[in-house]
């Protein structure tokens, strides 16, 4: 069935494996068997989504601009992304209560709770949670584009021990969740996302090899989801809802594999480097060129990228800086450890300005705009100053148009003094969905969407 | 609540393979040496282990990796003659149909622990239809249904089933399903043949036949996943190749040092495990295995080898037991420094199985990195951390452990000066014993009951998938209690600390969930 295997002989190389033994995808052998596919019969560009977690929270001196409105001038921390400043706004002010731990563990309910703005229950192992946000458009559009949506990271995971005080490391290592249970858990590796993106059928092959090959998988998936269908009745609740999400991933990867609908629609050149062969800048970057190269395209309109898990304790020696992330990050107002978180904050959003100015340099087929232009980019933390644990005043990085729904270039500080009405994360999240088509989402603590953005 | 018998025995939720478990599986099904896991998802821990069954969550990325993963198998085991000899037990070529029928009845007993019912081999016969109706032959067609046996979720977790799935009284574990218990617990891998014509024979359940079971199956060498996998994560010592200990402050530590000291916890635990010793040995050990360069970083004389060595540690006043093995004393420092606190607090939570909750908010935790600068020596700097009254409930449990270990550096080398300083290692615990310098401690606490019920603790948690309930109505607390008196009864015997769990009630039992979740 490989070609390439039968070339080289038994041993799996690890190329192959990755890729399933199917190559590339060549973009004229999908023209063919796409009469039209999706996206050239949309009317309205889509607004793609765009979620970044880092790890440990910021220094809030060098983030917050001094004044509000857009006349701001941009803080320190920003810097980098001054050329961009017409189109990202900075947000402040807005809390996220249900990130708050019972007794401890800030940093796994702030990840957890994220983009879900759900409370975690606090456990080693009985998970609950809730949905998070990129998964309702996961849920709503997700089918429109060949995969639903893409979990990327650069730490898998690694450690051992107890992830955070009492909570399992599934809060600590995962901000996308399809529902309640069910982590989706993110690729470090860009040749594999790379894969997952773009792995299809061979392009040299003839279309009744095609419809062969398709046929073969589908005998292979179908027994499968025989095996789940004859197997779920005879299950408790909690075993037939983790088969439930067997088959719900089954069906993913058979529209996957079988339904040339959800093709992609530009050639993606060649697939980025093993990140054994990256420090810790390159794979940033790779990743986010990942983003760039799925919305181009439209593999998928919808990412997670998390630069660190809960307590990540990531050296940063190309900025001078050989200490733990996560101890620097408790600096006890030491004015050398504030200086150092400033330091790794203003890196990272140097990667955000990366972001979007790829995004900013590509062009919407559709409506002739910049993808950054019909794309909602939400950076932030888990926390807000890594000291004091705090999970009200978050700072959010809002990068994107949202296709025209927002006003960027502002400095949008929402009431935090005392005794204010404090506004949610949760409600700024549920603006983004709005955005992109998903009407009157309820997401954790949510009321609405916010009118300001 | 109170009054209510303990006679709930747990459930454990569909457990899907873990990474190790997955690679050990397929090497044992198929003969690969491949590790196609090694590219799947991490998986993640609860109660330190990466092996808890509702922890195991599946996602569409895992169906993705599964597929990739079985596709490739298949392919290379029908291509190497030796894999091809293990699957393939008839001439596919000349006996078609019945060939095949027979070949996937043999695989599915290996590869879904059990045997497969007709139907199910009606279905998995069908892609072998698909094929020959597209032109291909047999060969073909069974490749594609040996994949779908790997993608079946009869293959992908551990199925247990209750006659009554809603009811919650208590039933056994089938035969089959006691027999994956055992194999993944002890092997992290796929029962073999013998044991699952154990369960057919319907004799497994019975104690004895359990008890021979378990020690042919913790003498066989597939066993040292225990090292891996069990004393990988409680002794954190999968933790020990990330180890990144500052070099200006520790000019010696080099990639070789680390990987001896992990291979030196994992070879003594290793023999404690398997030749009989007392576990409690793990703290108090009289011997050890070292390299040259190893040796050198503890003052012993050299072995004449790269290899670990074992050697006695007879009369030596400065080694012998975990509390003294660099993987351990690195670990639990800082990059640059050693950390009591750390220490402290790591024996209480692995060693103890007494939590200690992080600092409250709002404490000032610079004490002890500030200590140095200041001319303090780790004690006094935690004696005035101390002095805050928020901070000495905690740090009155964890600093007399850590402050005994101050003899030993960040990476494990031995020292009688902090600075100038001399080191005081003598101690007092608050249960009363007193003791001076580590070898002390480290005897102090292996003699301690917690001890024996927190290393019984993690075995537990670790063989049945899931953390002990605390729950009244739990069977769990009983059991334990059970047996952690016969582990301590046979003198720390492994051997039947492992017995003891392999012939629980909550090994041997489940029961239904009721339809609303949750236990009512």
């Amino acid at each position: 069935m490989s070609r390439a295997f039968n070339e080289r002989g038994p041993r799996l190389s690890r190329r192959l494996l990755l890729g399933g033994g199917a190559t590339l995808v060549g973009l004229p052998f999908l023209e063919s068997l796409l009469p039209r596919s999706a996206r050239a019969q949309a009317q309205v560009a889509p607004v793609r989504l765009v979620y970044i977690f880092l790890p440990n929270g910021l220094d809030m001196g060098t983030f917050r601009p001094a004044v509000s409105g857009p006349t701001y001038e941009l803080p320190p921390m920003l810097a980098g992304l001054t050329p961009l400043k017409p189109h990202f706004s900075v947000v402040t002010g807005l809390e996220n209560l249900n990130a708050n731990p019972d007794g401890p563990g800030d940093h796994a309910a702030g990840v957890s709770g994220f983009l879900t703005c759900a409370k975690a229950n606090k456990s080693e192992t009985d998970i609950r949670l809730g949905v998070s946000a990129d998964q309702l458009a996961a849920q709503k559009f997700g089918k429109l584009t060949r995969l639903p949506s893409m979990e990327l990271g650069i730490d898998g995971g690694g450690g051992t021990g107890n992830c955070d005080s009492g909570y399992s490391c599934a809060y600590a290592r995962n901000i996308a969740w399809a529902d309640g249970s069910t982590p989706l858990p993110k690729i470090v590796e860009p040749q594999q996302a790379f894969d997952q993106l773009f792995q299809g059928y061979d392009p040299n092959a003839s279309e009744a090899e095609a419809k062969k090959r398709m046929a073969y998988e589908k005998s292979v998936l179908d027994s499968v989801i025989a095996d789940v269908s004859d197997l779920k009745p005879k299950l408790g609740t909690t075993d037939a809802h983790k088969l439930d999400q067997y088959l719900t991933s089954v069906r993913e990867l058979e529209k996957r594999l079988l339904d040339m609908g959800s093709g992609v629609v530009c050639t993606p050149g060649q697939p980025p480097p093993n990140k054994d062969n990256l420090d810790y800048q390159g794979h940033a970057r790779a990743m986010l060129d990942l983003i760039a190269l799925s919305f181009a395209c439209d593999a998928t309109r919808i990412a997670t990228l998390m630069f660190g898990n809960a307590v990540s304790a990531r050296t940063h020696p190309f900025l001078g800086i050989n200490a733990g992330h996560h101890d620097i990050s408790h600096h006890g107002q030491d004015p050398a450890l504030v200086a150092q978180l400033a330091k790794i904050g203003a890196w990272e959003m140097d990667q955000l300005a990366y972001l979007l100015t790829k995004l900013n340099g590509l062009t919407d087929s559709v409506d002739g705009k910049t993808v950054l232009y019909n794309s909602a980019v939400f950076c932030s933390s888990d926390i807000s100053d890594g000291d004091r644990h705090n999970h009200d005043d978050m700072p959010i990085v809002l990068g994107g148009h949202a296709g025209g729904a927002f006003t960027p270039g502002q400095h949008i500080a929402y009431p935090r003094g005392q005794g204010a009405t404090r506004e949610k994360v949760s409600n700024l999240l549920v603006s983004m969905l709005e955005a992109a088509g998903v009407a009157g989402a309820q997401l954790g603590d949510s009321t609405g969407p916010l009118t300001d953005l | 609540m109170s009054g209510k018998p303990a006679t709930d025995p747990g459930r454990v939720t569909l457990h899907r393979l873990n990474r190790a478990e997955y690679n050990n599986t397929v090497r044992d099904l198929l003969g690969t040496s491949q590790s196609p896991a090694d590219e799947f998802p991490i998986d993640d821990r609860g109660s330190g282990f990466d092996n808890m069954a509702d922890v195991l969550t599946v996602s569409p990325r895992h169906l993705t990796v599964f597929h990739n993963a079985a596709n490739l198998l298949v392919t290379e085991a029908l291509a190497n003659p030796a894999q091809r000899a293990l699957i393939l037990t008839c001439d596919l070529a000349t006996l078609g149909n019945t060939c095949a029928r027979d070949v996937l009845k043999g695989f599915t007993y290996r590869a879904w622990r059990r045997p497969a019912a007709e139907p199910e081999l009606d279905r998995l016969m069908a892609p072998i239809a698909v094929a020959l109706a597209h032109g291909d032959g047999y060969e073909r067609g069974l490749s594609l249904s040996l994949r779908a046996v790997l993608v079946s979720p009869h293959f992908m977790f551990r199925v247990e089933l209750d006659p009554e799935p809603a009811s919650v009284t208590p039933h056994p574990v089938g035969n089959y399903e006691l027999a994956s218990r055992l194999s993944y617990f002890l092997w992290s891998s796929t029962p073999d043949v013998a044991l699952l014509d154990s369960a057919a024979a319907g004799t497994l359940s019975d104690p004895v036949r359990l008890r021979e079971q378990a020690v042919r199956l913790l003498q066989d060498p597939k066993a040292s996943s225990l090292v891996e996998n069990f004393a990988g994560q409680w002794l954190h010592l999968r933790g020990v190749d990330d180890l990144l200990p500052d070099t200006t402050s520790f000019p010696t530590v080099d990639a070789a040092l680390i990987a001896a000291m992990k291979a030196e916890t994992s070879l003594v635990f290793r023999d404690i495990a398997f030749q009989g010793l007392p576990l409690n040995q793990l703290l108090t050990a009289d011997f050890s295995y070292v390299n040259d360069r190893l040796a050198s970083h503890y003052g012993l004389p050299k072995v004449g080898s790269s290899e670990m060595v074992r050697v006695s540690l007879a009369g030596n006043q400065q080694r012998g037991g975990l509390l003294s093995h660099a993987s351990f004393l690195t670990l639990t420092s800082y990059p640059e420094r050693t950390s009591p606190v750390l220490r402290g607090k790591w024996v209480m939570d692995e060693l103890l199985c007494a939590t200690v909750p992080p600092p409250p908010k709002d404490v000032d935790l610079s004490a002890t990195a500030t200590a140095k600068n200041e001319g303090l020596t780790q004690r006094q700097a935690l004696e005035a951390h101390r002095a805050d009254p928020k901070c000495v409930s905690c740090h009155q449990l964890m600093d007399p452990i850590g402050l005994g270990l101050e003899n030993y550096d960040g990476i494990g080398a031995y020292r009688s000066l902090e600075g100038e300083k001399p080191i005081d290692s003598a101690g007092k615990l608050p249960s009363g014993e007193v003791f001076s310098g580590g070898k002390e401690l480290a005897s102090v606490i292996a003699s301690k009951p917690d001890f024996a019920a927190c290393a019984a603790r993690k075995l537990y948690t670790y063989a049945l998938g899931r953390p002990p309930s605390d729950a009244e109505d739990h069977m769990d607390a009983a059991t334990l209690a059970s047996i952690v008196d016969g582990f301590v009864a046979s003198g720390y015997s492994f051997n039947e600390l492992v017995s003891g769990i392999v012939t629980s009630p909550t090994f041997l039992n489940r029961r239904g969930e009721p339809a609303a979740g949750g236990a009512p």
